[in-house]
């Protein structure tokens, strides 16, 4: 430490705080371009930083956030992503944001807690890793239309958090939405919102709560059906059914 | 073979895996420094889901950032400088009533640590260590880290709080930085952390 004059070793601890005016900060740049040697000082004080900040920190973020931080990495070069810090603060229902500005995709209700497209299937094990209470319950869909589409609801009510994907569903005409239905009992009742049927594969990673999901709270909810409607506000399914998980 | 695991690797190599997109990267520097980015996101925006969606952006931004911005090769504080700016922005964006709201209107949610008991050992020995570097600074430098970063306060508000100029906050807060790193490197470089 005592090779370097005090008002090196300031401006470095400066950049790692983050605290340089523009003319120190490109001092600093060029001090690391003409000394790379202090590259090493500048690791020296980050992970004393780290740290620190680090003994400061109670809790770490849900697994939640590394899942879809990883989801959202792997679909970087050929799918966007909306930022649920985005999405939060447009409608809960703006479905028209949503087709407009990425693809369709379905949209369960508040307290997201993130919403990403993907079209590949998640590693299964990825998100078991997030729905570990015995509570967790998983629903596989099969295709009732086209053999190859498929999907998969997995849902924790203990951690209220929930993760739905669809592949391979079938094409349909401009105005045609897809639902979802909840089986309870031997009635179908409208789980979240109709979107626009112009996306053939999902991946939706949601919150959930009994107020705004009562269906997945349901001791009597036996699966879910997946249509195809010409309308999005159909009171019971009219169209065909594409997906089943029953 | 063990030595080439991420977990091993420095941030330096880490950060170079990332340019190369290479996701593993991505996941080790995750893991290494999440609880920082959401720690420090949560003392300064107090809510939870914000600060999670707040470490995804920053890990998202590092990752698309990583061949443009050379700042970003130093992990540590482009993390710490992104974590503080944005969520500044975030708060500024905040209608004040809506500020109240979030701030204290709704409960706390937070992720308790499942670390396994050598984890949870070496956790402890750390915190110890840095609880006993921080009594060595001189008071004030002490009271301006820990105002920056267990209050997540930012200096503009540090120098406001202790009525004191901008520039002696900064001053005390590089030297506090700089006596932390001197007392600290020796255990630094027991650490799986270190830097090498």
């Amino acid at each position: 430490m005592n090779k370097l004059s005090d008002s090196i070793y300031e401006l470095l601890a400066g950049y790692v705080s983050g605290d340089l005016d523009p003319d120190e900060l490109e001092q600093c740049r060029q001090l690391l371009i003409d000394q790379p040697e202090l590259e090493a000082e500048i690791a020296a004080i980050e992970s004393s930083l780290s740290l620190v900040i680090n003994t400061f920190s109670a809790a770490d973020p849900s697994p939640m956030v590394r899942q879809n931080l990883l989801q959202a990495v792997a679909q970087e070069q050929s799918h966007a992503v909306i930022s649920m810090a985005d999405w939060r603060q447009g409608s809960r229902w703006n479905w028209q944001r949503l087709a407009n500005g990425v693809a369709a995709a379905l949209v369960l209700g508040l307290g997201w807690h993130s919403f990403q497209l993907q079209q590949q299937l998640a590693s299964n094990q990825t998100l078991l890793a997030a729905f570990q209470s015995p509570e967790a319950r998983l629903f596989a869909f099969q295709g009732m239309m086209d053999p190859s589409s498929t999907g998969r609801l997995m849902f924790d009510p203990q951690m209220q958090q929930a993760s739905l994907a669809f592949y391979n569903l079938p094409s349909a005409a401009e105005n045609q939405v897809f639902r979802l239905w909840a089986v309870v009992g031997s009635n179908l009742v409208p789980c979240g919102e109709a979107i626009p049927a112009n996306q053939p594969s999902m991946v939706v990673n949601f919150d959930i709560n009994p107020e705004e999901f009562p269906e997945l709270f349901d001791p009597n909810l036996r699966g879910f059906k997946v249509t195809l409607e010409d309308s999005p506000n159909v009171p019971a399914p009219l169209g065909s059914v594409v997906l089943e998980a029953v | 073979m063990e030595s080439f695991a991420p977990r091993h690797r420095t941030d330096e190599e880490l950060f170079n895996a990332l340019k190369a997109r290479d996701q593993a990267a991505l996941a080790a520097l995750y893991d290494r420094h999440s609880r920082m980015v959401y720690g420090l996101g949560l003392k300064i925006l107090k809510n939870p889901q914000e600060a999670e969606d707040l470490t995804q952006e920053i890990f998202l931004s590092l990752w698309k950032n990583a061949e443009r911005n050379p700042d970003c090769r130093h992990c540590v504080s482009y993390l710490v400088t992104m974590t503080r700016s944005r969520s500044i922005d975030k708060i500024r964006k905040r209608g004040r009533q809506l500020k109240v709201l979030e701030r204290w209107g709704r409960s706390e949610k937070t992720s308790e640590t499942s670390a396994l008991p050598l984890d949870q050992a070496l956790t402890g020995e750390r915190s110890e260590q840095v609880r006993q570097a921080l009594s060595q600074l001189p008071d004030p430098q002490r009271q301006v880290i820990e105002l920056a970063y267990n209050q997540g306060l930012s200096q503009s508000e540090i120098a406001s709080q202790l009525n004191l100029p901008l520039g002696t906050v900064k001053t005390r807060t590089r030297q506090g930085l700089l006596k932390l790193r001197q007392i600290l490197t020796p255990f630094l470089s027991l650490n799986v952390l270190s830097h090498e």
